[in-house]
C-alpha cells in the first residue's frame, strides 16, 4: 500500500486566527489532519467550534494563518487568489447547508455553473449538467427554478453542481441541516452512493446518525481536534 | 479562443437576463445616457446643418463678393405733394465712382431694382426686376437653363430683353418654351432671352433678409433706366391710396474683390467712402465671408453650450449607472460568493459586472442614437432648419456611451470582485 500517493489532504499544525480589531479569535488551533482517497469522513462538534472554518480551508475558500496544507500534493499556502479559484474550480465540490443556488438560473444552469469558468462549450456543459441531474434523480426537473423545488431537491441540485467538475473531494457543510430527517437520510444515501462510486467525502454534521455514515468521525472542540476514530 | 467567445456570450446572456429582471430600474438608469447621447447627435446635426446652410448661402452670394445695398430708413424725410410722398435714399453716383477706384477691386456691378408684377398673357406673378449689367451673371454665379444672359450689345442698343428666374418661368410658362415670348412689366414689353437655373433658397439664419432669387428677372440696366427712370414708386396703405416716390440712384453694388485676403480691408475702405458720402445710414455692407465667419462662431458657441449639456447628462447618467450597479452588487452578494466558491476568478466577476454595465450604457446609447436622429428631423420639419446627421457623430456618441459604462462600471465591478467569498456566501 502506498499511503503517500493516495493522500488527498495533509494538514500540519494548521491555525486560523481572525483579527477583530483588539480581539483575536482562535478559530482553529494546531489542527493535524490526513484524508486518504475514497475516504468518507464526518466532522462533528458544537456550534462555534471551528468546523466551518476548517472546511473552508480544506475547500480553499480560506487560507490558514499558520501551518501547512497540502491538497492533492499541492501546497495551498503558496497560492494566490487566482490559483485558489482554479483549485476550487477543478478539485473541490462544495455543498452548503442553505443550498446556495442562484435563483435566476434553472436546474441545468445551476449545475453547469462551475464549467462556464473553464470556457467549455455550451453544449458540452449542458450534456454534463444533464448527466449529473439524472444521477441525483432530478431528470424531470431540469428546467425548473430553485424556488420551484423542495429543500431536498435543491440540495440534490447543489450536489450535482458539486460533482459536475469531477472534483477530487466533495465537501458538505451540514448538508442535511435544513432538511427533515427523512429527506436528510435520502441525501446521505446519495452521498454514500457517491462514496461507493469512488468519491472522497468530508461532511460536517451535528447529527450523530448522519455522522455514522462516515467511516471516520473527527470531533472538534474550541478549534482543536479532540477525537478521531 | 472558441472557449473565450462562448464564455463571453454566456456572460452577455446572463447580463441581459439580469437587466431584464429589473426592466423599469434599468430603463430609468439609462435615461441620463439616452439624453446625453441624443443631445450629442442632435447638437452636431444642427450645428453641421447651420454651417452647411451658411456655406450654401456664401456660394449664392459669392465668397469673394462684397454686397452694398441701399437701405430705406423709416425716417427718410418726405415732402408731400398732394397724395404723393417724395424722398431720397441709397447709393449714389459718387459712391460708384469712388469705389470703382479701389485697386483691390476686380469689378463693380450696379443694379437698380423694383418689385413689380410680371405678366404673360392673362397670367401674372410678383417678381423682382433687376436692372443690371452682363457681369452680374458671373459675380452672382448665375447659371442658365436655356437661352443666354444679357450682353454688352443689349446694353448699348437698350434692348427690351429679359432673363427670367426659375420660379417666374415655372408660373408663367409651366409647359411652354419661354424663349422669344413677350412678357410685360408696367406696360412695357420685354422679350424673354434666357431662363436662370434654380438656386438654393436662402433662409434667414445668418442674420439678414435675403431674396429668393428664383423670382428675379434681369433686364439691361440702360433699358430699365430709360423705361423706369430713377424713381422707385411704392403704394402706401391707408384710408386713401397714396403713393410714395423715392429717388434711388442704385439699389445695389456687387463688388468682386481680387483676392480673398483683401476682402476685409476692402470692405473697410468701402465703409469709409460711404461714411463720408452719406449723412445717414441709408446703406448696408454685406460681406458673405464675414457671414461665414459669424456662422462658424455661432456654431462654435452652440457646440460649447450643447456639448456641456451633453457632457453633464453623460456624467450624471454615468453616476446613476454606478449607483445602480453598486446596489446590484450588494443585492447579488450571495450570488458573487457562490460563483467564487465554484471557481470564478476575480477577473470573471469583474467581466460579468463590467459587461452588465456596458450593456446598460450601450442600450442607453442606442436609444439615445435613435432619439438623436429623430430630434434633428423634427427640428427640420417644424423649425425649417437644415440639419445634417453625420455618421461619425453616431459612432462618437456610441463610443462615449460604452466609455461611460466602462468608466463608471469599473468601481462596482471591482467592489464585487474583491468581496471575501466566505462573507459573501453568508450574506442574507
Ligand atoms: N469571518 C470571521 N470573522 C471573525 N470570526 C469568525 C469568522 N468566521 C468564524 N469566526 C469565529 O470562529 C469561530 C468558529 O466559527 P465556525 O467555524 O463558523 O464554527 P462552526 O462552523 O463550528 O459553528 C467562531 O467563534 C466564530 O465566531
Ligand atoms: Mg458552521
Amino acid at each position: 500500500m502506498n499511503d503517500k500517493n493516495n493522500l488527498i489532504i495533509l494538514m500540519k499544525n494548521v491555525e486560523k486566527i481572525y483579527n477583530l480589531g483588539q480581539v483575536q479569535v482562535h478559530a482553529l488551533k494546531n489542527v493535524n489532519l490526513e484524508v486518504k482517497e475514497k475516504e468518507h469522513i464526518s466532522i462533528m462538534g458544537p456550534s462555534g467550534s471551528g468546523k466551518t472554518t476548517l472546511l473552508n480551508i480544506i475547500g480553499c475558500l480560506d487560507k490558514p494563518t499558520n501551518g501547512t496544507y497540502f491538497l492533492d500534493s499541492v501546497n495551498i499556502n503558496q497560492l494566490d487568489d487566482n490559483q485558489l479559484s482554479e483549485i476550487r474550480n477543478k478539485k473541490i465540490g462544495f455543498v452548503f447547508q442553505n443550498y446556495n443556488l442562484i435563483p435566476q438560473l434553472n436546474v441545468i444552469e445551476n449545475i453547469g455553473l462551475p464549467l462556464i469558468y473553464r470556457g467549455i462549450d455550451e453544449k458540452e456543459i449542458e450534456e454534463k449538467a444533464k448527466y449529473y441531474a439524472n444521477l441525483v434523480g432530478l431528470g424531470d426537473r431540469m428546467y425548473h427554478r430553485p424556488t420551484e423545488l423542495s429543500g431536498g431537491q435543491q440540495q440534490r441540485v447543489a450536489i450535482a453542481r458539486a460533482l459536475v467538475n469531477e472534483p477530487v473531494i466533495l465537501l458538505g457543510d451540514e448538508p442535511t441541516g435544513n432538511l427533515d430527517t427523512k429527506t436528510g437520510k435520502e441525501i446521505m444515501e446519495l452521498i454514500k452512493k457517491l462514496n461507493e462510486m469512488g468519491r472522497t467525502i468530508i461532511i460536517i454534521t451535528h447529527d450523530p446518525k448522519i455522522a455514522e455514515y462516515g467511516e471516520r468521525i473527527v470531533k472538534i472542540l474550541d478549534g482543536e481536534i479532540i477525537d478521531e476514530r | 479562443m472558441k472557449g473565450k467567445i462562448n464564455y463571453l456570450l454566456r456572460i452577455i446572456k446572463i447580463g441581459i437576463k439580469n437587466l431584464y429582471l429589473h426592466k423599469l430600474r434599468s430603463f430609468l438608469t439609462i435615461l441620463g445616457i439616452v439624453f446625453g447621447v441624443a443631445s450629442v447627435i442632435a447638437m452636431l446635426a444642427i450645428g453641421e446643418g447651420a454651417s452647411f446652410e451658411a456655406r450654401e448661402k456664401i456660394k449664392e452670394l459669392g465668397s469673394q463678393n462684397i454686397i452694398i445695398r441701399s437701405v430705406k430708413l423709416p425716417e427718410t424725410r418726405m415732402t408731400q405733394e398732394a397724395t404723393t410722398f417724395v424722398g431720397v435714399y441709397g447709393l449714389l453716383e459718387s459712391d460708384y465712382k469712388m469705389i470703382k477706384t479701389i485697386p483691390s477691386i476686380d469689378i463693380i456691378v450696379p443694379t437698380w431694382e423694383m418689385k413689380e408684377e410680371i405678366r404673360y398673357m392673362e397670367k401674372g406673378i410678383q417678381g423682382r426686376v433687376v436692372c443690371t449689367y452682363p457681369e452680374y451673371k458671373d459675380v452672382m454665379n448665375i447659371g442658365l437653363e436655356v437661352g443666354r444672359f444679357l450682353t454688352q450689345i443689349d446694353m448699348e442698343l437698350l434692348q427690351p430683353y429679359a432673363v427670367i428666374g426659375y420660379s417666374i418661368r415655372k408660373s408663367l410658362f409651366p409647359s411652354e418654351d419661354p424663349i422669344g415670348k413677350t412678357i410685360t412689366i408696367r406696360n412695357y414689353n420685354f422679350k424673354v432671352i434666357g431662363v436662370a437655373k434654380e438656386r438654393g433658397i436662402i433662409t434667414e439664419t445668418t442674420g439678414f433678409t435675403a431674396e429668393d432669387v428664383n423670382f428675379d428677372i434681369y433686364i439691361p440696366f440702360t433699358t430699365g433706366r430709360s423705361y423706369f427712370g430713377e424713381f422707385e414708386i411704392t403704394s402706401k396703405q391707408g384710408p386713401i391710396m397714396r403713393w410714395e416716390r423715392n429717388w434711388v440712384k442704385y439699389h445695389r453694388f456687387i463688388v468682386k474683390v481680387s483676392e480673398t485676403d483683401k476682402i476685409l480691408t476692402t470692405s473697410a475702405i468701402i465703409e469709409n467712402i460711404l461714411k463720408t458720402n452719406h449723412k445717414k445710414d441709408d446703406y448696408e455692407i454685406l460681406v458673405p465671408l464675414q457671414l461665414l465667419m459669424q456662422a462658424e462662431h455661432t456654431k462654435r458657441i452652440f457646440n460649447i453650450v450643447l456639448g456641456s449639456i451633453a457632457a453633464i447628462s453623460l456624467v450624471v447618467g454615468g453616476i446613476g449607472i454606478m449607483n445602480i450597479m453598486l446596489a446590484t452588487v450588494t443585492e447579488r452578494t450571495r450570488e458573487i460568493g457562490i460563483r467564487r466558491a465554484v471557481g470564478a476568478k476575480r477577473k470573471d466577476i469583474i467581466s460579468q459586472f463590467l459587461l452588465e454595465t456596458v450593456i446598460l450604457s450601450a442600450t442607453g446609447g442606442f436609444i439615445g442614437i435613435i432619439l438623436g436622429i429623430l430630434i434633428p428631423k423634427l427640428v427640420t420639419k417644424f423649425a425649417g432648419m437644415t440639419t445634417i446627421i453625420t455618421w461619425w457623430s453616431i459612432l462618437l456618441s456610441f463610443t462615449i456611451s460604452v466609455g461611460v459604462g466602462i468608466t463608471f462600471g469599473i468601481y462596482p465591478a471591482r467592489k464585487a470582485a474583491y468581496l471575501d467569498p466566505i462573507q459573501a456566501l453568508r450574506y442574507e
